[in-house]
């Protein structure tokens, strides 16, 4: 294969990809510039007043996310992503020796990248040629890109008593897996893929419908570990939270924005920090449409919580 | 009209479906050409060539994602045209596509372990689905979508630095995973 082969098959995209990106493009931003600003200016205030007319309707208890939740887990540095876009930390709260470790990470990542001064040559020189190969690759698993950047991840994780992963599989078909060995877990029709760590931590990415098309990503944090990533959530203002008993008994916190296209559901036991993220990338009556809080309550619904820990 | 609607509309022979198609999604399918392909008139060609394609294609196709096939569509047709064309002169954008995507291709490659192209679009794939969703749709949008570095700094928020940052890792990353996929030695 040469790199025409390779743009050419690039050309045979799953249409789920290539429909998800387009949406990330605003072709009309150059185009109809203003026409698009308009109406999405009244598309969201149509949208906050939907939301907030429903809340009245029923009667339910939205509070604010700074009060809890949220906004406690946000890591406390400016993202990859620019200052608007907030990154929460996917393993406990802001006293968990997880949390501190990603919070510092991401900071030292972020400046670090952002100063120019990776050196991607030096995995070759230092760890690849010095018979230490298998580990450089490990720390792939955090975004290292060079020896500084290893050897900084190696300390902030000792300085917290944290492991490192060292080891991690692909899962090709989740379903099929848990089928056999655990029963049903996930719904039915539903082919999550996804990589499993050495902890048990894992991670698992599927395309559900819960009223609307979501992309679902399933993440377990086995406690004791750095963390390898943090989940976007972009603009944390417009999220309200809600605690929701799903229909196996489990509560979860569910959060939900009336902006953003996701929305988030946190689950937390002795061993594990749960999150399911949803992602709308489809909706009749707006691609930019965010996830409502019954699409949540309804994927919670069909999930068995209480397997997915083991 | 939603998609199942204009597709309903071309299998039935009815030609404003056509006309719905190309108002729905004319400028998605415009702009994919335009990333590739240096003069307007190619470009406004490519888009009717495409649209005819359709019209010829359903039925007996029956696109799930009427966007997304669409814009197969017409970036096959444009890369054709494109090679077409560069026998007469090269150009700059869609060489440095090729360039940049040269770099998610192993050294070497062993005739004997070489996967069929099908399976390395399926590892493709799979391999997006595995990033995280940021990186995958910067990395389709800059070489499905062909989209300049500065259009997708507005579009994501993000500065140049940033972009060319995440897709250089992304590449890596890609490039390891076909190695480890057997791809290459």
């Amino acid at each position: 294969m040469n790199k025409m082969d390779l743009w050419w098959a690039l050309g045979q995209l799953d249409d789920e990809l290539i429909s998800a990106a387009a949406r990330t493009r605003k072709e009309e931003n150059i185009i109809m510039m203003h026409t698009r600003k308009t109406n999405r200016y009244i598309r969201r205030m149509a949208l906050v007043a939907a939301v907030v007319a429903v809340f009245a309707a029923l009667g339910i208890t939205a509070y604010a996310t700074d009060a809890f939740g949220i906004k406690s887990r946000i890591l406390d540095a400016d993202s990859w992503f620019g200052p608007e876009t907030a990154m929460i930390s996917l393993a406990g709260g802001t006293e968990s020796a997880e949390f501190k470790a990603a919070s510092e990470w991401e900071a030292f990542e972020t400046e670090y990248v952002n100063s120019g001064k990776m050196d991607t040559a030096s995995l070759k020189t230092g760890y690849a040629t010095a018979g230490d190969a298998q580990r450089a690759g490990a720390y792939f698993f955090y975004g290292c890109g060079d020896v500084t950047m290893i050897e900084t991840v190696q300390s902030i994780a000792d300085k917290y008593g944290l492991a490192i992963h060292t080891q991690r599989v692909d899962i090709p078909n989740v379903q099929a897996l848990l089928d056999a060995e655990q029963g049903n877990i996930f719904p039915l029709g539903e082919e999550f893929v996804g990589y499993l760590y050495e902890d048990g931590s894992y991670k698992l990415d599927a395309l559900g419908s819960y009223g609307e098309s979501v992309m679902v990503s399933v993440t377990r944090t086995v406690k004791g570990t750095l963390p390898p990533y943090s989940l976007s959530i972009r603009n944390v203002d417009t999220y309200t939270e809600e605690e929701y008993t799903n229909s196996g008994g489990v509560t979860v916190q569910l959060m939900f924005s009336s902006m953003e296209q996701r929305g988030v559901v946190m689950y937390e036991t002795d061993e594990s920090v749960f999150h399911m993220n949803l992602v709308c990338y489809a909706s009749p009556s707006s691609a930019e449409a965010p996830v409502s809080i019954d699409t949540l309550k309804a994927a919670v619904d069909r999930y068995d919580l209480t397997k997915l820990d083991g | 009209m939603d998609d199942e609607r204009i597709v309903e509309m071309i299998w039935n022979g009815q030609e404003q479906g056509v006309d719905q198609l190309n108002r729905k999604y004319g400028k998605l399918m415009e702009s994919v050409a335009r990333n590739i392909l240096p003069c307007v008139e190619d470009v406004r060609e490519t888009v009717n060539d495409a649209l005819l394609q359709i019209w010829n294609a359903i039925p007996p196709a029956r696109p799930a994602d009427l966007k997304a096939y669409s814009a197969k569509i017409v970036r096959n047709l444009a890369i054709n045209r494109w090679k077409f064309d560069r026998r007469a002169k090269r150009d700059g954008h869609a060489d440095a596509l090729l360039s940049e995507l040269e770099e998610c291709l192993p050294a070497r490659v062993d005739i004997t372990t070489q996967l069929e192209h099908r399976e390395i679009i399926q590892q493709i794939n799979t391999f997006l689905y595995l990033q995280p969703e940021t990186a995958r749709n910067l990395f389709i949008c800059r070489y499905f979508f062909g989209d300049g570095v500065e259009q997708m700094s507005r579009d994501f928020g993000l500065s140049k630095q940033q972009i060319s940052d995440r897709l250089y890792q992304t590449r890596k990353k890609l490039k390891a995973y076909l190695i480890k996929e057997g791809v290459a030695v």
